[in-house]
């Protein structure tokens, strides 16, 4: 974090420093270069080889650092070097005090300092470095973050060797071999290479920009490949709506496989494969959202560039050529398409053989897309280059977690599968435009694609703090289906907007009627019908995205109809009863193993929420408007579940007169109800699938009685079978803020292991996108208590004993922060003042560069006030 | 050529096992043949066989070493037998039966004297019942799949139980459904539909069996029968009235060594 001291101290070499004069065999995106043990300041002739070297570098987007002792004059007199390619010369002068960008001019100072934090801003980190050094153990290069660096150290002069090690990068480049991925075990996952678990492991490493998903599949693909590339928004024509399966473009021809070696680099985005001999490196840009990159190298006799598409859903794939271009493209009767442009270069050396292959991608939702576009837009980014093409890749990386970094010291696989999560919550929508964010993203086909509350309320909140562009976007899908929900309430004889419980291209209802239960019984769903919440939820979410961002003039503008539109439902909805209280019957709560109940704790307390602000929104401008009037006293009518003489929330009317079974009495949790004891039986239980009650004390605590969190977490936690995946985390923020948080963190290792260890059976269709956006929550509001409120940002932690601390990057009121917990203080970084309160004291502005707050650890727990 | 091989005893099995045998060569592209051990004096499993038109051989011996040897042959790829001589006969299966469908390392079907839908055609549809293990599917995979002939449906049948019912269905469609899909991508790709059930696993296979109006059920085996074991397994041979094929699987128990005289006549 910035601010935080560097010391210096010894890079641990990845390799042994190398003896003799046999090539790394590797390639690096960064060189650290002591000049202090060249020639280069004595004899012209060594710095004309080696400034030759270093502008090639550049051209060949290769950073180099390089470092002395010496003032940065006498440095950059010396090489004299100005490079003009992508690649930037940094002059460490002064030890590496200070750090200077060559331009064209001449050295300008820049920021950050050392030169490895300025590296790791591109994502250029550890074995992505290559540190040449003639002096090691002198401060000049003891540098951290190098620790997975390779490092070649010489005695006496070496110049030889020097230039050697930078022509064979040279070499590498112009070869265009596969990159290196920094093998940082904090930061990559290693995919399942268990042949039955292969869609599982295509779900894991599946590589996204928010625009557009792709699965880790083989290149040459195989019987048990799930492979799927699909496009955010783009959808099928048939009468359930899908995701239509656009042209997988990874293929390659590769003999004896599949076999080797994936992983995921969370940091850079990229997949990489190898297997000894043959290697792959591929990334969907986050930079340049339309551009795929593949590159593979690997024997004459086992590789082979070969066809580059697949055809993998019912869609057949048409095919074209522009020049010596590739291009493929779905599309679904009577709506859009997906079409891909893409072009080898394949590269033969002795036995080697290397394969470049850069690709477009375009799509439409309502029509073909046509095949000139990506293909002019291919010769484009071709020129380019690919080295630049992950350069830019792995930069725009870094500014994500820049904002969105997760770090939990003493729990590295806690850390690594939050990481995971907030990884593929980066990619599940787009910053501009508008993300339909389906229940398993672009991971997978499972769900159709099919919008639901998950993207709502577990998924936008997270946003909303590590990327509130991708909120934004998310919004605005719903905004730009208003008018279907109006349509459907108006349907319904009813007032206000009525959104749809499933949705996908056009806003209208696409739940499913009926499914096949166990047995082969048809089995009627009724979520679509009943499941109302979702109305206040979207009305929830944008709030939530207002709170984080500050965005209020989204809220009084185009987003205002996703308050007032959802209260006119609900003041249409709600019916009053001979005392005047307010109902909300036949309705189904989040949990789904109880449908047409009355008076749902959670569709009311919600309902009340968004009926209250909405009046607030609109009693802001106009304060005696009746309707927002109406608003607030149907809100003051509505019955809430509250029972005074349990001291607990009722989840529905009659709830208490059921089965009083607990869960832990059937089953070890977690485990389908409705599957083991069957949906009959189930429902006449007090056994419910996921937090309901609880559900309102992670989404609006401050609406419910103060001091129920306790009793109601208790009462119903041990009626939870945590049947569905959206349950374990938000349990685990819940019992956080509640003061429990070993048994939160027990929860949370449940959320944070479903993909990764397919708890649920079902990671080979897609990743649960809920369950992680659920889990970065648990770790915000949870475990770190963090609050946005309109002024100030509440920070309250609460850690497990496993944890020596916590710390989160995000953005609160458009500011870049970080708050770092430990279990007796906060420490807060900003780059501009950010108001904060602290453990519960008062609210203080935090200025830059940061402030430690002191904790009292025998202080009160806020519990949602 | 291949051979599934009908044992035939002079029991009102004997038509069903053979008529069976006929259906399961039918199906893998085998030819049928029969064998008695001749125990006694009788002529009815020889008038069968030739009812049928099926190569025939009568052989002497302990019943069940003979059989054993017969089954052993390197052109028998399945074997068929009675499970037992009169519906009201032992069960599950008679003591023989069991013995040798203890020791033989290759399917073997197990036809009730009532079987149902037993014809000379061949099966259409294949019940075949799994864990969600290795050793419930590999056999299915190695030891079934590359003997059918093209246009054999095969319903998967999985029965949830406490210990593996899924732990989370988030949606009863969808849930559902990708929980079907990867179950059989991973454990039998060739079927095309999965059945899911829950509670006692044996009946439930029963009834999932006559739901699909299958003609045969397929089981995986450990072919241990100590007390205790494969309860499954003879649950169903013993309520079942459809042939049952055994496949072998898992842990064996060692081959018991071939002692009979193997002497006979073919038909």
């Amino acid at each position: 974090m910035a601010g935080t001291s560097h010391m210096w101290r010894e890079p641990v070499p990845s390799a042994p420093a190398r003896v003799g004069r046999a090539p790394l065999g590797r390639t690096f995106d960064a060189v650290v270069l002591d000049l202090d043990g060249t020639r280069a300041a004595d004899r012209p002739a060594q710095a004309s080889a080696l400034r030759s070297r270093l502008e090639a570098l550049s051209d060949a987007a290769v950073h180099v650092v390089a470092l002395s002792a010496a003032p940065v004059d006498a440095i950059d007199g010396r090489l004299g070097a100005r490079p003009s390619g992508r690649g930037r010369l940094l002059l460490g002068a002064n030890r590496g005090l200070e750090v200077y960008e060559v331009t064209p001019t001449g050295p300008v100072r820049v920021e950050p300092s050392p030169a490895t934090a300025w590296l790791a801003r591109r994502g250029i980190t550890g074995a992505l470095v290559l540190v040449i050094g003639g002096r090691l153990g002198g401060p000049s290069l003891l540098v951290p973050g190098l620790e997975r660096a390779a490092v070649v150290s010489f005695d006496g002069e070496a110049d030889d060797t020097v230039l050697e090690l930078l022509d064979e990068q040279l070499r590498r480049r112009e070869d265009r071999r596969v990159p290196s991925v920094d093998e940082d075990p904090a930061w990559v996952v290693p995919l399942p290479d268990d042949p039955t678990r292969e869609r599982v492991a295509e779900a894991l490493g599946a590589l996204g920009n928010g625009h557009v998903g792709l699965r880790a599949a083989w290149e040459e693909g195989g019987p048990a490949s799930g492979a799927l590339f699909a496009v955010n928004g783009i959808y099928t024509t048939e009468d359930v709506a899908r995701l239509l399966e656009g042209p997988v473009w990874t293929r390659l021809g590769l003999r004896d496989g599949p076999r080797g070696r994936r992983t995921l680099d969370l940091r850079t985005g990229v997949l990489h494969r190898a297997d000894g001999r043959v290697r792959t490196l591929r990334f969907v840009s986050a930079a340049r959202p339309e551009v795929l990159a593949l590159r593979a190298e690997g024997p004459t006799d086992r590789l082979e560039a070969g066809d580059p598409f697949t055809a993998t859903g019912a869609a057949p794939l048409e095919r074209a050529r522009r020049g010596d271009a590739d291009l493929a493209r779905t599309v679904t009767p009577g709506g859009g398409g997906i079409v891909v442009a893409v072009r080898d270069r394949t590269r033969a050396s002795g036995e080697l053989r290397t394969i470049e292959r850069i690709g477009v991608w375009s799509a439409h939702p309502s029509r073909p897309p046509g095949w000139d576009h990506p293909a002019g837009k291919l010769a484009a980014v071709e020129e380019l280059g690919f080295d630049q093409l992950l350069a830019e890749h792995r930069e725009a990386w870094a500014e994500r977690w820049a904002d969105a970094a997760v770090s939990i010291e003493g729990a590295p696989d806690d850390e690594l599968a939050a990481r995971f999560a907030v990884f593929h919550l980066l990619n599940a929508a787009p910053d501009t435009g508008e993300a339909a964010v389906g229940a398993r993203g672009l991971t997978g086909h499972a769900y159709g694609g099919h919008v639901f509350w998950d993207a709502d309320v577990f998924v936008l909140p997270a946003l909303a703090a590590i990327r509130p562009g991708a909120a934004r976007a998310m919004l605005e899908y719903r905004v730009r289906r208003l008018p279907a929900a109006r349509e459907r309430a108006a349907r319904l004889g009813l007032a206000g907007a009525r959104f749809p419980w499933e949705s996908a291209s056009d806003g209208t209802d696409v739940t499913p009627r009926y499914g096949i239960g166990l047995g082969g019984e048809r089995v009627p769903i009724r979520t679509g019908d009943q499941e109302e919440h979702i109305v206040a939820d979207v009305a929830w979410a944008a709030d939530a995205y207002a709170s984080w961002t500050g965005d209020q003039a989204f809220l009084a503008g185009e987003g205002s109809g996703l308050l007032i539109e959802t209260a006119r439902w609900w003041a249409s909805r709600i019916r009053l009863d001979r005392d005047g209280r307010g109902h909300l019957y036949g309705v189904m709560g989040p949990d789904e193993y109880h449908e047409a109940v009355d008076d749902n704790a959670y569709t009311n307390v919600m309902a009340r929420w968004n009926l209250r602000r909405a009046a607030d929104l609109v009693q802001a401008r106009a304060p005696d408007d009746p309707e927002a009037a109406r608003w607030r006293d149907l809100a003051d009518r509505l019955v809430d579940g509250w029972d005074p003489s349990r001291g607990l929330h009722e989840q529905f009317a009659g709830y208490w007169a059921l089965e009083p079974l607990v869960a832990e009495h059937i089953a070890p949790p977690p485990f389908a109800g409705d599957v083991l004891l069957g949906r009959e039986r189930v429902s006449r239980s007090q056994l419910i699938k996921q937090p309901d009650v609880v559900m309102l004390h992670h989404l609006v605590p401050d609406d419910l009685r103060p001091g129920s969190l306790a009793s109601d977490v208790a009462f119903y936690e041990r009626r939870t079978t945590h049947g569905s995946s959206l349950s374990p985390a938000i349990y685990a923020a819940v019992l956080a803020r509640a003061n429990r948080p070993d048994r939160a963190l027990q929860l949370f290792r449940l959320a944070a292991r479903l993909d990764l260890d397919d708890v649920t059976g079902t990671t080979a269709g897609g990743l649960h996108l809920a369950t992680m956006g659920g889990l970065w929550q648990a770790l915000a509001h949870g475990f770190c208590g963090l609050r946005p409120r309109a002024d100030h940002l509440e920070i309250d932690p609460c850690l497990p004993s496993a944890w020596h601390a916590l710390s989160l990057r995000v953005r609160f009121h458009g500011r870049a922060m970080g708050v770092r917990a430990e279990r007796d203080a906060v420490h807060v970084d900003c780059h501009e003042p950010v108001p904060v309160r602290v453990g519960g004291g008062d609210v203080e502005l935090c200025a830059p560069a940061g402030r430690t707050f002191r904790l009292d650890q025998a202080r009160p727990r806020d519990e949602g006030t | 050529m291949t051979i599934v091989l009908a044992a035939l005893d002079s029991s009102a099995a004997a038509r069903p096992v053979l008529d069976t045998a006929i259906g399961l060569a039918a199906v893998t592209g085998a030819a049928a043949h029969a064998v008695h051990v001749r125990e006694n004096a009788t002529t009815t499993p020889e008038a069968l066989a030739a009812q049928r038109n099926i190569p025939f051989r009568e052989v002497s011996g302990p019943v069940h070493e003979a059989l054993l040897s017969e089954f052993r042959a390197d052109d028998v790829i399945v074997g068929v037998l009675g499970a037992r001589g009169t519906p009201t006969g032992r069960r599950p299966v008679g003591r023989t039966a069991m013995r040798v469908l203890a020791d033989v390392a290759k399917p073997v079907a197990v036809v009730p004297p009532d079987a149902v839908r037993v014809s000379t055609t061949a099966p259409r549809r294949l019940l075949v019942p799994l864990e969600g293990t290795a050793e419930s599917s590999e056999p299915v995979a190695q030891q079934l799949v590359p003997l059918l002939v093209p246009g054999v449906e095969l319903v998967v049948v999985h029965v949830f139980t406490t210990s593996t019912a899924p732990t989370m269905i988030d949606h009863p469609d969808w849930g559902l459904e990708a929980w079907r899909s990867e179950f059989l991508a991973r454990h039998c790709p060739e079927a095309a539909v999965i059945d899911l059930r829950t509670g006692s696993v044996g009946g439930r296979i029963i009834e999932a069996a006559a739901d699909a109006g299958a003609q045969l059920i397929v089981l995986s085996w450990s072919q241990d029968v100590s007390p205790g074991r494969a309860a499954v397994v003879r649950t169903i041979l013993e309520h079942s009235t459809l042939p049952v094929l055994l496949l072998p699987g898992g842990h064996r128990p060692a081959e018991a060594p071939v002692e009979a005289d193997l002497s006979g006549r073919r038909r």
